[in-house]
């Protein structure tokens, strides 16, 4: 198959991988070409572990992952030629300089571009000649970014890149993501647990939770499926448990998040049914298992 | 890999770079030690003994003093182990990972400039101890080139040892001890289990002098086989994935 041939940028089917303690559970999801994907769970949720699974960092127990329509192993650097990696820590030595760092990268990427890599420093407002240990954690992850975007990859790969950076320098990296995504080639992969982020910028989310998937989707239409019945703990002995995710009382009422809005409102008029944002819908799923918690 | 190779060179380099200077500078340290001790023997406090004990002083520390400089020089490739394995117990192994170069690639960066600092190590080494022995009246003869030679390969298999042991702890800390506790534990055994000997030292440094020209001509085919050894197993290494 030949690289521009695909449908999907990344296409993961009943992915497992047992370990003591935490296994991850045939899941599947895929990533359409040219859109970003929110990949949201709170820690130990089996993201990492699936990012790494996807780089074939570790030995899976099951499933098929596909990058660009290929086999993530049998072409494993035909594929990585084309994706780029960020981590929540740069993982460079801190005595690097940016500039150092160029002439690293010409040696792992066929197509290095210095000159836009440069560009990128400047635009970002980094200095090419202070060593990376000198870096501020927003300045390395801007470093980080400049790397990613300067070999003409067309899957970018986040895990958890944006925590612990400031609400500014997080909506800098988000409007560079928006105009990589201008060329309908490229697509990102996008682990994160701040979902406010992916809430202004991905096209499709999927949720994880102890391993599991627990919906996957584009973004739009799980926003619009999904609402909160906000009611009081009288009206909600009325609503069946089949018909909710999770509820949460608190001592004015009752908050029940529903997957299906429109069903819901159909059955139990009279009661008001909000929007709702992706992080409620995260926090209602987590606690699922409970049905009610507080 | 269609990037530069060069750039993998580079990496090693840079990242090496103080273990290299550090490993120069205990050269020239101990090139001038030995200068000092030969001059010392000749119009320093050791010139005022008598001639007699000079010259036994000189027959017992000399053979050893004398290669001192070699071993450090030719733990200078040393520098690319050490670098790259500390880079591997870092975060850069995730990111290695997700890079287009393949494991062999890496390995053989690290191998290639390995190579090149023995032969490199080799050559100084050969040239000091030529200096010296012209300027003490000695032979630099196919003895002394045997044993720098195996001096060399002792001290590339020392390196190699260091590289697969920190790569495999993935920490230079534990590596070191338990390749000092290996080392020290072969010395032990050695004392206990070796046979009783009445040898003098010039005897012994007879012998050991003799073995090194025995396995000289086998040397060539020795080198080969530890870089080969050692670049499959770092290649093994950096292809291992995470459990």
């Amino acid at each position: 198959m030949m690289m521009n041939d695909y449908e999907n940028a990344i296409e993961i089917s009943n992915l497992t991988k047992k370990y003591d303690g935490f296994t991850l559970d045939n899941i599947s999801f895929n990533v359409p070409k040219g859109s970003i994907m929110g990949f949201i769970g709170q820690n130990g949720a089996g993201k990492t572990t699936t990012i790494k699974a996807l780089l074939n960092i570790i030995k899976t127990d099951g499933g098929s992952i596909k990058m660009f329509g290929l086999d993530h192993i049998e072409n494993e650097f035909e594929i990585k030629q084309n994706i780029a990696a960020v981590f929540d820590e740069i993982p460079f030595h801190g005595d690097f300089t940016a500039k150092r760092l160029s002439i690293m990268f010409s040696g792992l990427y066929a197509n290095w571009d210095e000159q836009r890599y440069f560009t990128y420093l400047d635009r970002f407002g980094l200095p090419r000649k202070k060593k990376i240990s000198k870096f501020s954690k927003g300045m390395k992850m801007k470093l980080q970014i400049a790397c990613a975007l300067s070999h003409g990859a067309k899957l970018l790969v986040m895990d958890e890149a944006t925590t612990g950076l400031d609400p500014v320098v997080r909506n800098e990296i988000l409007d560079i993501f928006r105009e990589y995504l201008q060329d309908e080639e490229n697509s990102i992969l996008m682990s994160s647990h701040i979902t406010s982020d992916l809430e202004k910028i991905a096209d499709s989310v999927t949720f994880i939770d102890k391993g599991k998937i627990l919906i996957t989707g584009y973004k739009d239409d799980i926003l619009e499926n999904h609402g909160v019945i906000k009611c009081t703990k009288a009206d909600f002995k009325n609503i069946e448990k089949d018909d909710f995710i999770s509820a949460r009382l608190n001592d004015f009422g009752v908050e029940v998040m529903v997957a299906n809005k429109n069903k819901a409102k159909r059955k139990y008029q009279g009661l008001n049914i909000e929007k709702t944002t992706l992080e409620e819908i995260m926090l209602f799923y987590v606690n699922s298992d409970k049905k009610e918690w507080s | 890999m269609k990037g530069s190779f060069k750039a993998l060179l580079y990496r090693d380099i840079f990242l090496g770079r103080k273990q290299l200077k550090s490993a120069t500078t205990m050269f020239f340290v101990a090139t001038a030690l030995v200068v000092l001790i030969l001059l010392s023997f000749r119009h320093g406090n050791l010139a005022l003994l008598d001639k007699e004990i000079v010259e036994g002083a000189k027959i017992m520390i000399m053979p050893v003093v004398k290669f001192m400089p070699v071993l450090v020089a030719c733990f200078l490739p040393n520098f690319v182990s050490e670098a790259v394995a500390r880079e591997e117990s870092g975060l850069w192994s995730k990111f290695r990972r997700s890079t287009p170069v393949s494991h062999w690639c890496f390995a053989l960066a690290d191998y290639t400039l390995i190579f090149v600092f023995i032969l490199l190590a080799f050559l100084v080494s050969a040239g000091y101890v030529a200096i010296i022995c012209k300027i003490e009246g000695d032979a630099f003869d196919k003895r002394t080139i045997a044993i720098i030679v195996a001096l060399a390969l002792c001290s590339l298999a020392f390196c190699i040892l260091m590289q697969i042991m920190t790569m495999l702890f993935k920490s230079v800390e534990i590596a070191g001890l338990a390749f000092t506790g290996a080392m020290m534990l072969a010395m032990f055994l050695y004392v206990f289990l070796a046979p009783e000997t009445d040898m003098t030292n010039d005897e012994i440094f007879a012998k050991l002098g003799g073995f090194c020209e025995d396995i000289l001509p086998f040397s060539p085919v020795i080198f080969i086989s530890i870089l080969l050894a050692g670049f499959c197993a770092a290649a093994m290494l950096y292809k291992r994935r995470e459990k």
